[in-house]
């Protein structure tokens, strides 16, 4: 049984202009000692997908189907006593612009203590100990446990921010666009230590992000998210060699890289769809290249293609 | 100067005052400065993308203000076209800003919210007094959407900035800019707030204005991946100078500099099957101009030389074309 089953997970922001259809019948699984990645635009309810793990949903989004077992238990059916119980020791989460997320008034040691101290029944000069080790394991090291946040650098707190959420060794890390906004080579040192952490801690970890590459680099399995459904799933190495869907294939083709031969690159007509009026059928299909008159009318299943591949498109059968 | 030259900038600089507070006042110690531009030369010849990569804070996007005078240089001489920027009063500036335009990173913030996409790019119209008549500005108005991609023009006639995709409003952004047939675009970051699905088309649109329309590009960005598609000849900036610069291809196979090679190996593949290179370099960008007297990077270098300590590198020309600023390049 895999660590994290998620299945046909629908969320809605109910609107005054009416449902917001942000997550719309999502399965995934998380298998330990994996990284998965979860790719798509601003707006594709990634974020929303992984909000609902931790119960992070608040109205006017609800989740309004679905289940989410963690570790055997749905997560959905909870008590919020048992739910604050389970995050940050059950499933941690690396926030996006995290560096805005620490509080500027407390040290940075002080913080980590703070949720180790929330979790485990030890005293304050053990959780201070065990604070000043998670600073070391971050690179950052246990003499800058004294400081404020604001004497970081943004990579630095980021840095921070992996700390915290590694501090209670929890059975599942979400890391949502930790290295966005980051310099290339801050970024780089960013994603070596995921790496050292995943292989140290074998740390099962969702990476949320909308950057190819960045997935490429430290992934087992991805996910492809368009317009709140997810539309390919698969290994890493074998869907970015092989993309089926078309989305996939025109994402992957519209990405440019600094090494290797420079391909030519394809642009993908239109935007994506607001999802408060999402298109019928297919919801690719006014932007895809492929497009039959079935697309138009009737919503592709996700089905298994062949090794393990899992695709929504009419155009494979 | 050279006739396909539009842009020579000749040892640019723009410090900032540190501001020290009431303390300031009554010390005696001099006012420091943040050198966000410091000694920049450079030319951009007719036709052709120049791209400035760098990490933020590293001085490039205030270079591109300055070479506008939308921030007033500290010293150094900017010649647009042959005529010296830098001395033309306020009148003649705006003469001279119909020949230099600039393409802002936030399409949101950069459109007025109350107009409609018609009465922004007429704006331009009048205040550079294009052409006369409300009908020959309507056919130069809606040529102009076509030429962006924002076709049939009359289906974003009457929208409001706020009715547009992210993609659709940069398109307005360039369309401003091209209705005016510009030599010279400076264009920050323009692709950087846009999806990941429409950020090619806005830079084929990019690659078109020079292309068509023979408009000259100096490319801002932190993104070493998309200035390999735009640029021709790419310059790195850290701390305010430029530690190299060359042709695009030659630059991303052969980087002389080890800040550029330490950039190209820290940007993530988009291919699985390829292993993250080791960083050769160590360490964060120290703040602007605290020492100015030995190499910005000598304290991140893997390669820096103790008889070195005190000197700046001279940005050298190393081959035809490619030019580096380090002491181990010979």
């Amino acid at each position: 049984m895999a660590l994290l089953d998620v299945e046909h997970l629908k969320i809605y922001y109910f609107t005054q202009e009416g449902p917001v259809k942000a997550v719309d019948d999502i399965s995934f699984s998380v298998n330990e000692d994996e990284t998965l990645g979860l790719i798509g635009e601003s707006g594709c309810g990634k974020t929303t997908a992984v909000f609902a793990i931790l119960r992070f949903v608040t109205p006017p989004g609800r989740i309004v189907a679905g289940k989410i077992v963690f570790q055997g238990r749905d997560i959905i059916t909870l008590s919020n006593e048992e739910m604050r119980l389970l995050r940050g020791k059950g499933i941690a989460m690396v926030f996006q612009g995290a560096q805005n997320a620490l509080n500027p008034v407390m040290t940075v040691g002080k913080q980590i203590s703070e949720v180790i101290l929330e979790h485990a029944n030890i005293t304050a000069a053990e959780a201070w100990e065990r604070a000043k080790q998670q600073l070391e394991l971050v690179g950052i090291g246990s003499a800058r446990a004294k400081n404020y946040p604001h004497e970081f650098s943004g990579g630095m707190k980021q840095r921070v921010m992996v700390a915290i959420a590694t501090a209670c060794t929890p059975g599942l890390l979400i890391m949502d666009e930790p290295v966005t906004g980051l310099d290339v080579i801050v970024q780089r040192q960013l994603l070596t230590l995921t790496n050292d952490l995943r292989a140290k801690m074998h740390l099962p970890i969702i990476f949320i992000t909308h950057d190819l590459s960045v997935i490429a680099e430290t992934c087992d399995r991805v996910a492809v998210m368009y317009a709140g459904k997810i539309v390919e799933q698969g290994s890493t190495v074998s869907l970015y060699k092989e993309p089926i869907h078309p989305y996939s294939k025109a994402l992957i083709n519209s990405y440019p890289s600094v090494k290797g031969e420079k391909k030519e690159l394809k642009s993908i007509p239109g935007a994506p769809p607001r999802l408060i009026n999402p298109p019928a059928g297919c919801r690719f299909h006014p932007r895809c290249e492929y497009v039959m008159d079935i697309c138009r009318t009737e919503e592709p299943p996700l089905e298994n293609r062949n090794n393990g591949r899992l695709v929504a498109c009419h155009l494979i059968k | 100067m050279k006739n396909n030259e539009v842009l020579r900038v000749e040892d640019l600089k723009k410090y900032f005052p540190v501001r020290q507070g009431l303390a300031g006042l009554f010390s005696s110690r001099k006012t420091e400065y943040v050198r966000a531009v410091d000694g920049v030369s450079f030319t951009v010849r007719e036709g052709e993308n120049l791209g400035f990569v760098g990490e933020s804070g590293c001085g490039k996007t205030t270079m591109g203000r300055v070479i506008l005078r939308l921030t007033e240089p500290t010293s150094g001489r900017i010649y647009c076209e042959g005529i010296d920027i830098t001395s033309l009063n306020r009148r003649e500036l705006k003469e001279q800003r119909r020949r230099m335009q600039m393409i802002f990173q936030d399409p949101h913030g950069s459109l007025n919210p109350r107009r409609t996409v018609n009465e922004i790019l007429r704006q331009s119209i009048r205040i550079h007094k294009l052409v006369d008549g409300k009908a020959e500005e309507d056919s130069l108005i809606k040529e102009t959407l076509e030429n962006v991609g924002l076709a049939p023009a009359d289906e974003f006639w009457n929208r409001y900035p706020i009715l547009l995709s992210g993609g659709q409003r940069q398109r307005v952004g360039v369309a401003r800019v091209l209705i005016l047939r510009p030599k010279l675009v400076i264009a920050d970051e323009p692709i950087s707030m846009l999806d990941v699905s429409v950020r090619i088309g806005v830079l084929e649109l990019l690659l078109a204005m020079r292309d068509e329309f023979g408009i000259s590009l100096v490319y801002i960005t932190h993104d070493l991946a998309t200035a390999r598609y735009i640029c021709d000849r790419i310059a790195i900036m850290y701390l305010g100078k430029v530690v190299e610069m060359g042709p695009t291809e030659v630059i991303y196979s052969k980087p002389l500099h080890p800040y550029t090679q330490a950039l190209i190996a820290a940007v993530p593949v988009p291919d699985p099957t390829v292993k993250m290179q080791d960083l050769p370099i160590k360490g964060y960008v120290p703040v602007t101009g605290t020492d100015t007297s030995t190499c910005g990077f000598y304290e991140r270098c893997p390669y820096a030389m103790k008889e070195h300590v005190g000197e700046n590198p001279p940005l050298i020309e190393v081959e035809p074309d490619h030019y580096v600023a380090c002491f181990k390049v010979k």
